[in-house]
């Protein structure tokens, strides 16, 4: 199978203005098949326009967009015959109910008996667990009960693509538990592409990344490869005691590249001092890092533990110009890409 | 479980897609949905007794008025016929824009017309379906009822009746006035974002029919809808009509499509 065939989504060049204004620069983005693929972006970097492109509810003004090998403009409709999305700040018929809601939906992607299409919306009803309240008007719903109606709407046809956009936003940490949860039984059967601020969710249920910053789109890899960072192996130790002599213990070894100290910051290491450790042989450092500390009787150790990177710091690092921690490899491919 | 799988299997096979043309895919849908704001709520009675009270309840006012004489029915029946044809067709323009005045741009400003069309809907469909519903519904509750009424009407209170082919000639105009002015209504919902250019340029449009008949040249007259009311109650009555009185009728279906047609364009190139 080739690479295009297993892209679901894929832009080339697609850039949108207004005014003069580029909201959007040229974009070369990539989803592939049955991905769960978070859009990051601070507020206003271009998400929800990119969003409203690849669906023909805005019109690029240079490049192209495709969805399932179709073109965003010219196949618009055949292209949304597979597709499920919901918008950010989703807006449906206040007099209806949700089943209402969910039956006009419906009726936009099928024919066939009114029986099939009620067993239909009752197993998505159920999916997103509104079932006991789908005859109500959604006029009295609560934010996190609209929510789950909107993914019903956009899972009422077995969409092959989920677009959401910003699904978690304005959400308690309930109602983003509930969202999240359906995202991942959802993920066996679809490709989601979503866009959202909120780190966590993204680390919590995608496999891959696509960030996107002033319009352009500044990082694009799997989440491991982003979250490994450099490339660099790296340990926190917190002490207490002898720490000068430790660190100069730790530094003299051939497999430690650097030694970084800084004071403890939590208020129950008052006192300690937490050194950062890059080491170049993973194994060598497992094997005896904590050995040359624990063996010197003035020294406790009161924590150790592999730095694992966190999405939110190399978000920050990418958004904010600072020096790109991501793989070499994945950032040229972002630079080519944007 | 395998059971229960193929159960599902088999019921998605009776689900079928929608199968139309890419340019009105979704009409059907769509329509059903304007026909059930217009029929499933108390909307059609609303627009019913409003109807009824000022087309027919000012013909029943006008006939039992003791200003006419009872031997002589022809100048009430002659009165009763005018002011149904030129105040009717003035008061349903007014009433087809104040009522289809959102039915674009309130779409557009809640959000629900992105919604639907994040959906695989024509944006064609969306402005014909609109364009059907209140065609057809409005044109029921506020001329054609009224119109069958105004005929029993008018045997009551003046023992006359108007020729049938007539009657439905004038009551075809008087519908093609009202069309004309809730397409100009739809296109300019198109146009803009709310509802105040919409209602403004639209009864302005009205309104200066009224105040500009006698001012406009003639040649330009037939160009435009002004002067239909009158050929209407003309047809009705039997009066001589000037030879070209077809001329604005045509023109009016031309602009009709013209006006539906700019919407369609329009909305199709709309930015959600």
């Amino acid at each position: 199978m080739s690479m295009h065939t297993t892209e679901v989504i894929r832009t080339s060049e697609l850039s949108k203005s207004y005014q003069g204004a580029n909201v959007l620069h040229p974009l070369n983005l990539r989803v592939a098949r049955h991905a769960i693929c978070g859009f990051l972006g601070p507020n206003g970097a271009g998400k929800s326009t990119t969003i409203k492109l690849l669906l023909g509810l805005t019109r690029p003004t240079g490049g192209s967009a495709t969805i399932f090998g179709k073109d965003s403009v010219r196949d618009s409709v055949a292209i949304r015959e597979k597709v499920g999305y919901l918008a950010q700040d989703p807006r449906y018929y206040d007099h209806m109910s949700a089943r209402e809601t969910l039956r006009f939906t419906a009726r936009c992607f099928y024919e066939g008996p009114s029986r099939a299409v009620e067993e239909r919306i009752a197993e998505t009803l159920d999916l997103v667990g509104l079932s006991a309240k789908a005859d109500r008007p959604i006029k009295g719903f609560s934010g996190g009960e609209r929510q789950r109606l909107g993914i019903a709407q956009a899972q009422v046809n077995h969409p092959d693509l989920l677009i959401l956009d910003e699904p978690a936003a304005a959400l308690d940490p309930m109602g983003r538990r509930d969202v999240l949860a359906v995202m991942e039984r959802l993920r066996q059967h679809t490709t989601i592409f979503y866009s959202t601020h909120i780190l966590e969710d993204v680390q919590r249920v995608s496999d891959s990344v696509a960030i996107l910053n002033h319009g352009q789109l500044v990082a694009q890899a799997p989440i491991a490869e982003l979250l490994n960072g450099n490339g660099d192996i790296a340990y926190t130790l917190t002490l207490r005691g002898a720490v000068d002599a430790a660190r100069t213990r730790i530094a003299d070894q051939p497999w430690v590249a650097s030694v970084d100290a800084e004071q403890a910051a939590p208020p129950e290491l008052r006192g300690a001092t937490t050194l950062q450790i890059r080491v170049t042989d993973a194994q060598a450092a497992e094997a005896r890092l904590l050995r040359l500390v624990l063996d010197d009787p003035d020294t406790t150790v009161v924590a150790f533990d592999r730095t694992r990177q966190n999405l939110e710091a190399i978000f920050l690092q990418i958004v904010e110009g600072g020096a790109p921690t991501g793989n070499p490899a994945t950032h040229a491919r972002a630079m080519q890409a944007s | 479980m395998s059971t229960i799988l193929d159960a599902l299997a088999v019921r998605d096979q009776e689900l079928q897609s929608v199968r139309a043309p890419a340019w009105r895919r979704g009409f059907a849908n769509l329509l059903n949905n304007e026909h059930r704001l217009w029929w499933g709520t108390r909307k059609w009675l609303v627009h019913l007794l409003l109807w009824l009270v000022v087309l027919n309840g000012l013909s029943l006012l006008i006939g039992l008025a003791d200003t006419y004489d009872a031997t002589n029915p022809d100048p009430l029946y002659d009165t009763l016929v005018q002011v149904f044809f030129q105040v009717g067709a003035l008061a349903t323009a007014v009433g087809v824009v104040i009522t289809a005045q959102g039915a674009i741009v309130g779409e557009k400003q809640l959000g629900t017309a992105a919604w639907i069309l994040s959906k695989p809907v024509a944006r064609g469909a969306f402005v014909l379906a609109k364009f059907v519903a209140y065609a057809g519904s409005f044109l029921a509750l506020a001329i054609v009822l009224p119109g069958a009424i105004f005929y029993g009407e008018s045997l009551l209170l003046t023992g006359r009746v108007p020729a049938v082919a007539p009657f439905l000639a004038g009551i075809g105009i008087m519908a093609l006035h009202t069309l004309f002015y809730l397409a100009l209504t739809l296109m300019l919902g198109t146009l803009f974002t709310s509802r105040g250019p919409v209602s403004g340029l639209a009864l302005g449009a009205i309104f200066a029919g009224s105040l500009l008949i006698n001012l406009v040249p003639p040649a330009v007259l037939l160009a435009l809808p002004w002067s239909l009311s009158a050929s209407a109650a003309g047809l009705v009555l039997g009066t001589e009509l000037p030879a070209s009185w077809p001329v604005p009728v045509l023109a009016t279906a031309l602009w009709t499509v013209l006006l539906l047609g700019v919407a369609l364009w329009r909305f199709g190139h709309e930015e959600f």
